[in-house]
């Protein structure tokens, strides 16, 4: 999962690179969720810089579809209750 | 009054298979009639030349009443009515040309449907096409109107499609056709009573205010900056090019579930390949109108709607929150199958999976099902 590391960008920098591409669709705002919440679920944090310097990747590759999904869902909810970083 | 017989076009498609016809049909039959009188008119001036125009009150004399429905079929029964005595052995006054006309009107139609490229002057002028614009107007894709033949030929077909290419070759300007429409109301003018509904996947079309209707687009109009949405059936304007352009009338209005499917799945027709860091697939417009369908067909109203994601293969992800679970059920938009997933929320170890059949509608059942036992919901009666 392709997300942006918060101690490099802020939220409503994170949001106004994304929209940059016109391929993708406009999102609703910014969300956020931390590396202790990842390590809960097993997940593999890794900066990627060869994207772009504050691109980060969760790794979800060492479980299947199932797991994948139930995952995805608490990294999900906790955002979610954490509430909106930015929204335009 | 003396009637004859005179028609008994039938009208084919999922609507009509119990035999009965919608009330929204009988404009289109309304249209028909209007059609058959001015062809009988304009039969009548061929056959007689001298004349400048039709005779004073031929339609008063003459019209088409629609006598019944014939049982088990979606025949309505046309019968030709007059105010005058009928003779004997010569039949009602004008019920010649009104069958002249009847038979100029299915030979038209035929040509279209068959050929596509027949002369229209061959059958009539090219006024008469204008006619199209209402007769057929309430045809859906799967459905059409078959006009029987007098020389003992098959019956001529209209449908959408015949009709849209009678459309084309006539001079008119301006379509209607039935349209059902997403979007939210960015602008109401309670002056003029008129509205702009700014659709979902597409452009803002703007069109009129019904008394009726008014507090159902004024609260969506209120509720905009919210994202409240409308759902507007009614007859659309649109150019030779096809594109809607305007509302003619409104028929229907009703506000939105903030989670109503088609709705959701029009806002995934503007994205395109390589959404998701270039990788993402845009799922098809096909696919999204199979998944609209299925969803209007099969899932009933009473359970709860689920919300709606696209996945990177060009499927979309619909996940419920249900109490102590949660669904996840992958739609394959290529294949038409679904994966389901539920789990608990707390126990690691709870959870089933399975691959669904959605053009089978015993598992869009089973799925259904789940949803409601999974919910709490009732079960309708």
């Amino acid at each position: 999962m392709s997300v942006y590391d918060g101690d490099q960008i802020t939220a409503a920098a994170a949001w106004r690179h994304y929209i940059n591409d016109p391929a993708k669709p406009a999102p609703s705002g910014v969300l956020a969720i931390t590396q202790e919440e990842c390590r809960r679920q097993d997940l593999p944090v890794r900066p990627d810089p060869d994207t772009f310097p504050a691109h980060v990747l969760i790794d979800f590759r060492e479980f299947g579809t199932n797991r994948t999904k139930r995952k995805s869902e608490r990294l999900r909810d906790a955002a979610v209750n954490r509430g909106w970083q930015f929204q335009p | 009054m003396p009637s004859v017989a005179f028609w008994r076009p039938r009208l084919r498609g999922a609507r009509f298979d119990g035999g009965e016809i919608p009330l929204q049909v009988l404009p289109d039959l309304a249209a028909l009639r209007e059609m058959v009188i001015d062809v009988a008119k304009w039969r009548y001036l061929q056959d007689n030349p001298e004349r400048q125009r039709a005779p004073r009150g031929f339609a008063d004399k003459i019209d088409l009443n629609l006598a019944g429905i014939d049982s088990g079929s979606a025949e309505p029964v046309i019968n030709m009515t007059t105010t005058e005595p009928a003779l004997p052995g010569i039949g009602l006054p004008y019920q010649k040309f009104l069958s002249l006309a009847r038979d100029d009107i299915a030979a038209l139609i035929a040509a279209e449907s068959e050929n596509g490229s027949a002369p229209i002057a061959e059958h009539l002028p090219n006024k008469f096409l204008a006619y199209f614009n209402r007769i057929g107007r309430s045809l859906r894709d799967d459905e059409s109107m078959e006009f029987p033949m007098s020389n003992g030929s098959p019956p001529a077909k209209l449908t959408k499609e015949t009709r849209q290419r009678l459309l084309q070759r006539s001079n008119i300007v301006e379509f209607t056709e039935e349209v059902t429409l997403r979007g939210t109301v960015p602008e109401a003018d309670q002056m003029r009573m008129s509205f702009e509904l700014q659709q979902v996947h597409g452009g803002k079309v703007a069109g009129p205010m019904p008394e009726q209707h008014r507090d159902t687009i004024i609260s969506a109009f209120d509720g905009y900056k919210d994202n409240a949405r409308i759902l507007v059936h009614g007859i659309g304007r649109y150019d030779r090019q096809n594109r809607l352009y305007g509302l003619e009338s409104v028929e229907q209005v009703t506000l939105l579930d903030p989670l109503d499917v088609p709705a959701r799945l029009d806002e995934f027709r503007a994205m395109q390949d390589g959404w998701l860091d270039g990788a993402g697939l845009a799922p098809s417009h096909s696919g999204l109108d199979w998944l609209a369908a299925g969803f209007q067909r099969h899932f009933p109203d009473n359970l709860p709607l689920p919300h709606l994601y696209p996945t990177p293969e060009g499927g979309i992800e619909a996940e419920w929150s249900l109490g102590a679970h949660s669904v996840i059920f992958e739609f394959h938009l290529d294949t038409h199958e679904g994966d389901w997933l539920r789990f608990a929320k707390e126990d690691d170890d709870d959870e089933d999976s399975q691959t669904l059949n959605l053009d089978d509608a015993n598992d869009w059942q089973w799925f259904a099902g789940e949803i409601r036992r999974l919910s709490g919901a009732e079960s309708p009666e």
